[in-house]
């Protein structure tokens, strides 16, 4: 390893581990903790990928997480972020957007025709011939992009989780740290985020050879991994900033959804390059990218440098090169400054050139020296690295997305937080904080009064640790004749094509952004966005404030889709005979959250399966599980004003023991649930819900008795209770066999409800026939359901008895011409259109939705009907939502359709104008391919209208208990 | 610290609604039991105050002879679970709620991978006994056994 260095104090290396890995074909080596870039720069390879336009080779820029031109390609990922990513044992990557090879790319060509590709060419260019814009897109596609997506991708999906503390500290260097350990101190919970596997920040690789920093750095460090109230979250970036301070944290786990009462933003400052002729060559780097380099991963940016510096750190930079062995050739300050550093830089015997300009770097492959003015003089100077310390843009991401605004500080020469919204604090570099206690003694302000507002104890007064001298260079831009001074690294932009789009008139900010793309690349204008606006607003003549800058959105950093996405939590429901579904093939379908069985598979074809079902029910007995429906409990004082209030018809005149249908409607009339309930006693109710409905309606209930100030109770069983129902005409006699209650027409009429024991077990039973059919209902524990199920199944193989599914039951109720609300209904049917008008009670002095229905009731313009196709040929037959056609109108659509067993015909249920309800109307029907087909509209109900079968030798007409 | 689930029977659960449910708190020794607490009565057994006309027993004492007018007992048969180790650590994963929030004694209500769950908050470093509508049994085991075995924030932890 060409470029490594010895131990350093804080490297984030361990050395015992040594790491093969391939790049380009080639095998290298590395320590276990090495990063890709910082790996390759180790074994001397300096060119690490290629530029997105003109394919320029490119090295290490800021080593901070935005090397766009240092990604990436494994077999699985694409786009690998080099200066961040670790290198593992058989990894193998290579460089994204090369044709050929890294090495040796066929898009260099690009390059060579860039004259013709001005910034903004492509918007003019391939619009017209039209004809030839199919090859220019499949061109643009080929050239344009990073990483290969691999489209066979599997799924894949990264838990979220759930964090809350009072206090969240968003980065963890000197101000972080400090901003933590004091928020803790107040006795609040603090969580302290950041994006590095390891706290510190910039005090570990900025002031890593500063003596008088290493009882900071215990004290902070040491102080935060012993205090139990601060959780620190490492190797984790805030891709997001939402409200009510709820932050989205990216891990390599998954996403980390952290509610905080108050955040401190203590995200320090991004460091910005010059431009200027051939500022991207590899080894031109910004100098804090050379101080991280050697401090975590013991690397030598080079072997001899020179520091292009605006500000004391630069100075710092090129101590921090000299004391690794690195030769100084020089330090160009573009103005003059005076600091400790300046002092020990001078003593160490640096030259340092002061007020330079028209800085150049040359080289072929990589930089090979540098051309300056220095007093009005030319010179050139040799060296392998040119460290770039011109200035500072905030990271302030987390203010924006927080409401926050940024203003600039002219005294600074950068932006500076000047609006924060409340419980928001900032401090640090970012805040325009440069000295090293300063910026810890900001954080510790920031930390307690962050602390403070999450106790809602008043804030205390800040004191103003700003820097009285700029850090940044007002404009650190030094055009050439012969351009190639680029500004924007991820997307190729130089000097001369922000200049060409402002010159085009787009000279708003927004407008040069979308024009020219600056700052639209990977880095999202991480090291270009302020370089651009300090060049619009020259061109303008404005201050940087009156020129804005563009809104830093979320996500912080690319985060990946199976992140965001999260597990998949999609509750199913499985009703207590579950397992005799299993063991009986039951053929499973979706309804809502419940699994239920749609027919049970013999070998036959489906709808062999769901036809022998429905003749089992139709000649002998079937069971069917319902303990879907949903099952609710009303009681108490006011339950039968209650339940008056809730269904269309009268409840509380229903006798004690006797069942009655319930129709359930909105405010608006509209039909949004039924079942049936029973009346155990004069305050206990018992009703049942469709499968779907039961929390929409017992929410909707429970609102209502709020509201209606009633003295009742509510509960819902739904999942505590099994249910099902034993249809068919020897269900009697199966029923006779497991109790000992009189089942006979007279000791237990049609539609009454009886509380026995069937087999010992405790049950209601419901005499009702959804199916049309001899029936029982049958309720109980769900703990007793599949006991009560099996037992039944056992009484009823003498008569053949099957179990039937969902398919069956549709069928053999619509042969009974029986309504599915929200099938047979939609969001806007109201009872009289469902030809139920014998459901609403309008005598009744209220009920839900009584207003609507009374005005309802003469407006009707639609209505349910029964048809029969005309034909029975299966590719004549159309689906449920198919439309009835009139004089090429709509006129309607199928609700229901489906083979009679019993009838031989094609039946159904059609909402239809009213015009055409007439028995014995045509309606026509277009199929799915356009087809029509006719229909007869005819009575309902299809089968058995007399209703003799489900109520055999019964003679009482009326409701009995 | 890992975390480990373990189905519970949920025999003798019973759910009370009514008024004047004073005397089945004194029957219990309970009656100062405050609102959305809960108190341990021996091995498994319990008793959580829901609301003023609102108890969750599971105690082997049959209370349905025992009410007054008004009052209704009903037995249910939620899905059981208990937890032990790093459950906050799991549930952070499921459920929204702050944990910090509560303490032991605690009955709580909560939202866990889409499903209504009630939960008796324990006493540090014991077991947490969790329990949902039977019908979702299956679903929440299942969701909460494979969060313990591949959850990567579990592994670290």
């Amino acid at each position: 390893m060409k470029l490594r260095l010895p131990p350093q104090p804080y490297e984030w290396l361990d050395r015992k581990q040594i790491i093969e890995f391939e790049f380009e074909g080639e095998v290298y080596e590395g320590f276990k903790g090495d990063v890709i870039s910082g790996a390759l720069w180790a074994n001397g390879v300096k060119t690490l990928g290629r530029s997105f336009k003109y394919h320029r080779r490119r090295g290490l820029l800021s080593f901070a997480n935005h090397d766009i031109n240092a990604l990436f390609q494994s077999k699985d990922y694409p786009n690998i972020r080099g200066d961040v990513t670790q290198i593992e044992d058989y990894m193998n990557v290579r460089a994204v957007n090369t044709f050929g090879s890294l090495k040796h790319d066929k898009g260099t060509l690009v390059e060579w025709i860039g004259k013709f590709l001005p910034v903004g060419f492509y918007y003019k260019a391939f619009y017209s011939p039209k004809f030839l814009f199919p090859k220019w897109e499949s061109l643009i596609r080929t050239m344009a992009g990073l990483g290969k997506v691999d489209t066979a991708w599997g799924e894949e999906r990264k838990p979220k989780r759930y964090l809350h503390c009072d206090v969240a500290v968003i980065g963890a260097g000197p101000s972080g740290m400090a901003a933590a350990l004091k928020a803790a101190e107040q006795g609040v919970d603090v969580c302290l985020i950041d994006e590095n596997a390891f706290i510190g920040g910039s005090l570990d690789y900025q002031y890593a050879n500063e003596p008088e920093q290493v009882s900071n750095r215990k004290r902070l460090k040491q102080g935060i991994a012993s205090h139990p109230n601060i959780q620190v979250v490492s190797s984790a970036y805030v891709a997001g900033y939402y409200g009510d301070h709820w932050l989205a944290i990216n891990t390599p786990q998954g996403l980390i959804k952290l509610s905080a009462q108050s955040v401190v933003v203590a995200t320090g400052v991004f460091e910005q390059p010059a431009v200027f002729r051939n500022n991207d060559l590899p080894g031109v780097m910004n100098a804090s990218a050379a101080q991280r380099l050697i401090s975590r991963y013991a690397v030598k940016p080079c072997n001899t440098a020179v520091v292009l510096t605006a500000n004391a750190e630069g100075y710092r930079a090129a101590l921090d090169m000299q004391q690794s062995g690195i030769e100084v050739k020089a330090i160009l300050d573009t103005g003059e400054r005076l600091c400790r550093w300046v002092q020990e830089a001078e003593s160490s015997g640096i030259i340092i050139y002061k007020n330079v300009e028209m800085v150049e770097a040359i080289g072929k492959q990589a930089l090979e020296g540098i051309v300056f003015k220095a007093n009005g003089e030319q010179k050139t100077l040799e060296c392998d690295g040119l460290l770039m310390s011109v200035g500072w843009a905030p990271a302030g991401a987390p203010i924006y997305q927080a409401g926050g605004r940024f203003s600039y500080d002219s005294t600074l020469e950068q932006l500076l937080p000047s609006l924060l919204p409340d419980g928001v604090f900032a401090c640090g570099r970012l805040n325009g904080v440069f000295d090293i206690e300063h910026r810890i003694q900001d954080g510790e302000q920031a930390g307690l009064n962050a602390a403070l507002y999450a106790k809602r104890e008043p804030l205390v007064d800040c004191l103003d640790f700003r820097a009285a001298q700029a850090h940044s260079h007002p404009f650190p831009i030094w055009e050439h004749e012969k351009g190639k001074n680029f500004v924007d690294f991820d997307e190729d932009l130089q000097l001369k094509d922000l200049k060409g789009a402002i010159a085009q008139g787009f000279d708003n900010i927004e407008l040069m952004k979308r024009f020219s793309t600056i700052g639209m690349g990977p880095s999202q204008g991480k090291h270009s966005n302020m370089n651009g606006i300090r060049i619009l607003a020259k061109a303008r003549g404005q201050s940087i404030d009156a020129t804005g800058s563009t809104t830093a959105r979320p996500m912080f950093h690319p985060t990946p889709v199976s992140h965001l996405a999260g597990m998949r939590f999609r509750p199913e429901r499985l009703t207590p005979i579950h397992t005799f579904h299993q063991q009986a093939q039951a053929k499973f379908m979706e309804a809502g959250a419940w699994l239920r069985p749609e027919y049970y598979r013999t070998g036959l074809p489906r709808k062999m399966c769901i036809e022998a079902e429905v003749k089992a029910v139709r000649n002998s007995a079937g069971l069917i599980d319902v303990s879907t429906l949903g099952k609710l409990e009303v009681f108490g004082q006011d339950a039968a004003e209650l339940m008056d209030r809730l269904y269309t018809m009268r409840m509380s005149n229903m006798k004690i023991g006797a069942s009655r249908y319930a129709l359930m409607v909105d405010d608006a009339g509209v039909v949004i649930d039924d079942g049936v309930a029973i009346r155990y006693s004069e305050e206990h109710f018992y009703v049942s819900t469709t499968t779907t409905s039961s929390d929409s309606a017992y929410r909707m209930i429970q609102k209502k008795l709020i509201e209606w100030k009633l003295s009742a109770t509510v509960l819902n069983r739904t999942g505590q209770l099994a249910a099902m129902n034993l249809a068919g005409p020897n269900s009697r006699k199966v029923l006779a066999k497991l109790t000992d209650l009189d089942l006979s027409n007279e000791g237990f009429p049609y539609l009454a409800m009886r509380q026995a024991k069937l087999s010992g077990y405790p049950v209601t039973l419901i005499r009702v026939g959804f199916v049309g059919e001899l029936g029982y209902e049958i309720h109980t524990d769900a703990s007793n359901g599949l006991a009560i199920w099996k037992t039944i199944m056992k009484a009823g193989e003498e008569f053949s008895i099957r179990p039937f599914g969902v398919e069956a039951q549709r069928l053999l109720r619509l042969e009974k011409g029986h309504i599915i609300v929200g099938q047979d209904t939609d969001g806007l049917t109201n009872p009289f259109e469902a030809d139920m008008g014998w459901a609403v009670h309008l005598q009744k002095p209220y009920f839900l939705g009584k207003p609507s229905l009374s005005k309802l009731k003469v407006m009707q313009s639609r209505t349910l009907v029964g048809f029969e196709l005309l034909s029975n040929q299966a590719e004549h037959v159309p689906l449920e939502s198919n439309l009835v056609i009139e004089d090429g109108e709509m006129a309607g659509r199928i609700t229901s359709i489906g083979f009679s067993p019993a009838l031989d015909k094609h039946i159904g249920l059609a909402m239809v104008d009213v015009a055409l309800k007439a028995i014995g109307s045509t309606l026509h029907m277009r199929l799915s391919n356009g087809r029509m087909v006719q229909a007869k509209v005819v009575e309902t109900p299809f089968y058995d209208p007399q209703g003799l079968l489900q109520k055999p030798q019964e003679t009482l007409q009326e409701e009995v208990a | 610290m890992s975390v480990s689930l373990r189905v519970k029977n949920s025999a003798n659960l019973q759910h009370l609604r009514g008024p004047n449910l004073s005397e089945v708190l004194t029957r219990f020794e309970s009656s100062d039991l405050a609102l959305f607490r809960y108190r341990n009565l021996a091995e498994d057994q319990f008793i959580a105050k829901l609301g003023r006309e609102e108890l969750l027993i599971r105690s082997e004492i049959d209370l349905s002879d025992s009410l007054e007018s008004g009052q209704y007992a009903f037995q249910r048969g939620d899905a059981m679970f208990e937890l032990s180790g790093n459950w906050k650590g799991l549930l952070s994963e499921v459920c929204i709620f702050d944990f910090r929030q509560s303490r032991p004694g605690d009955f709580l209500m909560v939202s866990m991978a889409g499903v209504s769950v009630w939960m008796l908050v324990p006493e540090v470093d014991k077991p947490l006994v969790l329990g949902c509508d039977p019908t979702y049994g299956h679903y929440l085991l299942e969701t909460l056994q494979r969060q313990i075995d591949e959850s990567p924030f579990l592994k670290m932890e």
